[in-house]
């Protein structure tokens, strides 16, 4: 289980269809160490690991003459997989070959997708690696599937309901980046925090989740007028917050504050400003803090 | 018409790309953050209110999806939001720090690496803010969001936009 793993960066990334020259460069993307990582291809019909000493995953697929191809990734530190977009190319002409000592994938084909001119093309290079991790084949599902087995992890100690509505709103999420095709990060750290505040703040109406530029989970209640209550859950502990609203004794007025502070003291600050978002629990609250 | 860097006028509209992981929030805030990984210094938008003879505020707004993604490459359920700018400039005003947040008209134009965008306008001033108010600014924004919007799959199905 993901949850069993010491880790302090876990990112989770959606690649581009394909950078410039079709290069998806796993270190650059990452921000992980390089022999950290590993990448592989499979060949078509199904998802596979191959390549002698080293576990790596491929997943191709044909269907209807039409082959796609995608690439697994895995940060060994973390188990984490990293998968591209599928790569959509002609039948039949898909190859991929494994390099030892340079561990660097090439896959060769000829496009039919607009986005990469007709033609071969090649991708994805990965870097030496000091160990052999073993790990599942994956298919492209996979990442978005590991982010929400980390989110069950972590929103394991919510009440009931709270965990439930996290739960489906992180899936809902999770379904929307499956459509994107920009690179998505996911800081695991952050998740852990939100998660934690979650537990001690006890919201009486859950939050709205999205995932900011740098990869933080981003937490934040609406109350549907003009009240807007947002928190940003950084990797280091720390959090961002900010709230506004109308002034309902001066309709042309609003209020507006933010600051940042360590996370752990967000549920003693937050109820004051946002009292229709927060239970009345203080006293639990003021012990946990 | 005014000339760049000026300050839209008032009852100015701008229609504003976003991802669709970014619009399904209400109100969609992570659309109008900086990104800042890609260098974005300010936030990019089209002027619905440049379309002066185009008779219906949908045509306009047609007009000015058209133009924007001709530097862009969105994906059939990205949002193009639709942004009351007075209501925008009241929620900033909320907070003094916040007074380097503007919305003016910034032509594209003979820019190496873009096509001409001759309603393009910009949220400027955020990128030099501190995290915090950054954040707030995006939720002022986003809190200036219409309802009324429609996805990449939704113009072009409509008809409504012009591929490049």
């Amino acid at each position: 289980m993901p949850g069993d793993v010491a880790v302090s960066h876990a990112y989770l990334l959606l690649a581009p269809p394909h950078s410039p020259a079709g290069v998806v460069d796993l270190h650059a993307d990452s921000g992980e160490a390089p022999q950290s990582w590993f990448a592989g291809i499979g060949a078509a019909g199904k998802a596979v690991t191959m390549v002698a000493g080293s576990t790596v995953a491929g997943y191709a697929s044909t269907v209807a003459g039409v082959t796609t191809v995608g690439v697994g990734a895995y940060n060994v530190l973390g188990n984490t997989a990293v998968t591209f977009r599928p790569i959509t190319v002609g039948a039949g002409s898909v190859s991929a070959s494994f390099v030892e000592g340079l561990h660097s994938v090439v896959v060769t084909g000829t496009s039919i997708e607009p986005v990469l001119s007709r033609g071969q093309f090649q991708g994805f290079y990965s870097y030496p690696t000091e160990s052999t991790p073993t790990v599942p084949a994956v298919s492209l599902e996979e990442p978005m599937q590991s982010a929400e087995i980390w989110l069950w992890t972590k929103s394991a100690s919510l009440p009931a309901a709270l965990r439930d509505a996290v739960r489906e709103e992180f899936s809902e999420l999770m379904d929307a980046f499956r459509e994107s095709s920009e690179v998505i990060l996911i800081d695991s750290d952050s998740i852990t925090t939100a998660m934690r505040f979650l537990s001690i703040a006890t919201p009486k109406i859950p939050p709205q989740i999205s995932i900011t530029d740098a990869g933080y989970f981003y937490l934040h209640w609406f109350d549907g007028k003009d009240a807007l209550l947002g928190v940003t859950f950084k990797s280091n502990g720390r959090a961002i917050w900010s709230y506004s609203q109308g002034n309902p004794a001066w309709a042309a007025t609003r209020t507006a504050e933010a600051g940042e502070r360590p996370a752990d003291l967000l549920p003693s600050v937050l109820p004051d400003l946002a009292k229709w978002v927060f239970s009345d629990d203080r006293a639990r609250r003021s012990v946990a803090a | 018409m005014i000339g760049p860097g000026e300050a839209l006028p008032l009852n100015s509209t701008i229609a504003r790309h976003a991802r669709a992981p970014e619009a399904r929030q209400s109100p969609p805030v992570q659309a109008f953050r900086l990104r800042r990984a890609n260098g974005e210094q300010d936030l990019s938008a089209g002027w619905l209110e440049y379309f002066e003879d185009c008779p219906t505020e949908y045509e306009r707004y047609a007009a000015a999806c058209t133009q924007l993604v001709r530097n862009l490459g969105p994906n059939k359920n990205d949002q193009f939001l639709v942004i009351d700018v007075d209501r925008a400039r009241g929620a900033l005003a909320s907070n003094s720090a916040l007074s380097s947040v503007q919305i003016v008209f910034s032509p594209v134009l003979n820019q190496p690496g873009f096509v001409d965008n001759p309603s393009h306008a910009s949220v400027v001033g955020m990128h030099e803010l501190a995290e915090p108010l950054e954040q707030l600014a995006a939720e002022q924004l986003a809190l200036a969001v219409r309802a009324d919007r429609m996805t990449w799959r939704d113009l072009l199905s409509h008809g409504l936009v012009l591929k490049k």
